[in-house]
């Protein structure tokens, strides 16, 4: 109970943070880090997926109703909140996802979780910017943002991790 | 019957799954092709939120802002002090007092997609309409395309879908200025006449053959011209005036001619 509210409120900031500060950053005239799925990214892996899908749905519809982009924000999010429990499994070396209740640097290791959290950024990064673009016309130019956006969305997530996030609290999950 | 619910049961996640992705692929397809968001965020409590934003953030651009401000007011009262001569000079023509301005302020807006829109808060109790004209001082913004009671989206320049009918200010040339979704300080001036030699630094100005803005109007700068081989017209680069970045005060055109000219446009066509 304590931990649906705990999400809930990380919920409700990640979406004012994002619509509020992060998507008018505009650094060097159009990078953007898209901070808001570190919430999928870290949702305990025992959610059940169905609700898995509603969150995501619900937390890119949010997202796009703030910034009037109706389902360009719903699509990638919903389909990361989707695969995000396979590539949790694919990421881990030994392959031992039981006894990791929350996806952090220190339960998956630096590795695993570097390539876990960015194989779903580098994704929903991609569908949102080809989406965007609304096919390949400026592909290279697509292809570089989301390049960079995804190491910019990285970087901060990585960083919340160490700030944040302690060794201690993760052993009483 | 069965075997069809023992089939739904095991994929449902899935199923349940691409009927989520199908509702996003609706949202995003209607709001591709019909201009305005449907999805808006264009009522009171997400325009109170980004209103408290704009409120904390206004500090920061303080100075800048006023010394803009304080440079279109000195323009202006050079316009009141030359007012004499002018009104001696436009004693024979019909001056046009159908236009209202109504200041409003930009509280979000996006640069960095290709359907960028902004929200500005002034609404229909403010006698703001669909389809109005949007200036910062006398360089184009863009037009409002949705209004609620308090709050109302604009279409900017830098949205795919726009298209301004503007004009080569050196020789009133008739082209149209589009945005090609690549970089927000560029706009795409198309359908220029195959015969006409642009150079870096020329002037393009709304041409007023559209009702949303009076012409003469600052679109921006010719910076660099392409010649399309073999068809009938070239098309250039141009620097917009806006600065889409940091845009904070608007005004918005107010035509009571619009209706009028709308109609009669209409019946013309009609015929």
């Amino acid at each position: 109970m304590n931990n649906i509210i705990k999400y809930a409120f990380l919920f409700i900031f990640l979406v004012l943070l994002q619509a509020g500060v992060l998507s008018h950053l505009n650094l060097f005239g159009f990078l953007n880090p898209f901070l808001y799925i570190y919430l999928l990214i870290t949702l305990p892996l025992s959610t059940p997926r169905i609700y898995m899908l509603w969150i995501g749905f619900a937390l890119g519809l949010s997202i796009d109703m703030l910034l009037n982009t109706p389902g360009l924000h719903t699509i990638p999010t919903t389909f990361i909140a989707f695969i995000r429990n396979q590539v949790a499994q694919k990421s881990l070396v030994r392959g031992e996802l039981e006894g990791i209740k929350v996806p952090t640097v220190f339960t998956m290791g630096f590795s695993a979780f570097v390539t876990y959290a960015g194989i779903l950024v580098v994704l929903h990064h991609s569908i949102l910017f080809f989406l965007d673009a609304f096919g390949f016309h400026h592909f290279f130019a697509v292809l570089l943002n989301t390049v960079y956006s995804s190491m910019l969305t990285m970087s901060l997530i990585i960083l919340i991790q160490f700030l944040f996030v302690s060794r201690k609290r993760i052993e009483m999950y | 019957m069965r075997r069809l619910i023992n089939l739904i049961y095991k994929y449902h996640l899935f199923l349940l799954f691409l009927l989520l992705e199908l509702l996003g692929f609706i949202l995003l397809l209607n709001n591709r092709y019909q201009r305005a968001a449907i999805v808006n965020s264009t009522n009171a409590v997400t325009g109170g939120y980004f209103s408290a934003i704009e409120n904390m953030q206004e500090y920061l651009n303080l100075k800048q802002e006023n010394d803009k401000l304080q440079k279109e007011n000195a323009k202006l009262r050079s316009t009141i002090l030359n007012f004499p001569v002018l009104e001696e000079n436009l004693r024979f023509f019909e001056i046009d007092t159908n236009v209202v301005i109504i200041p409003a302020k930009i509280i979000s807006g996006q640069i960095s997609n290709n359907h960028n829109y902004f929200m500005i808060n002034k609404g229909s109790k403010d006698g703001i309409r669909p389809d109005m004209g949007v200036i910062s001082e006398d360089v184009v913004v863009g037009i409002t395309t949705r209004v609620s009671t308090a709050y109302s989206l604009l279409l900017p320049v830098i949205n795919v879908n726009s298209k301004i009918s503007a004009k080569i200010k050196k020789n009133n040339y008739k082209a149209s200025l589009i945005w090609d979704g690549v970089d927000y300080r560029y706009a795409k001036l198309i359908d220029i006449p195959n015969h006409l030699e642009l150079f870096p630094g020329d002037t393009i100005v709304t041409s007023g053959y559209s009702f949303y803005f009076p012409p003469g109007l600052l679109l921006g700068t010719v910076s660099e011209y392409y010649h399309d081989e073999g068809a009938n017209f070239n098309h250039a680069k141009v620097k917009l005036f806006a600065d889409f970045d940091a845009l904070q005060n608007v005004y918005l055109i107010d035509n009571y001619h619009q209706n009028q000219q709308d109609s009669l446009l209409n019946s013309a066509t009609h015929e």
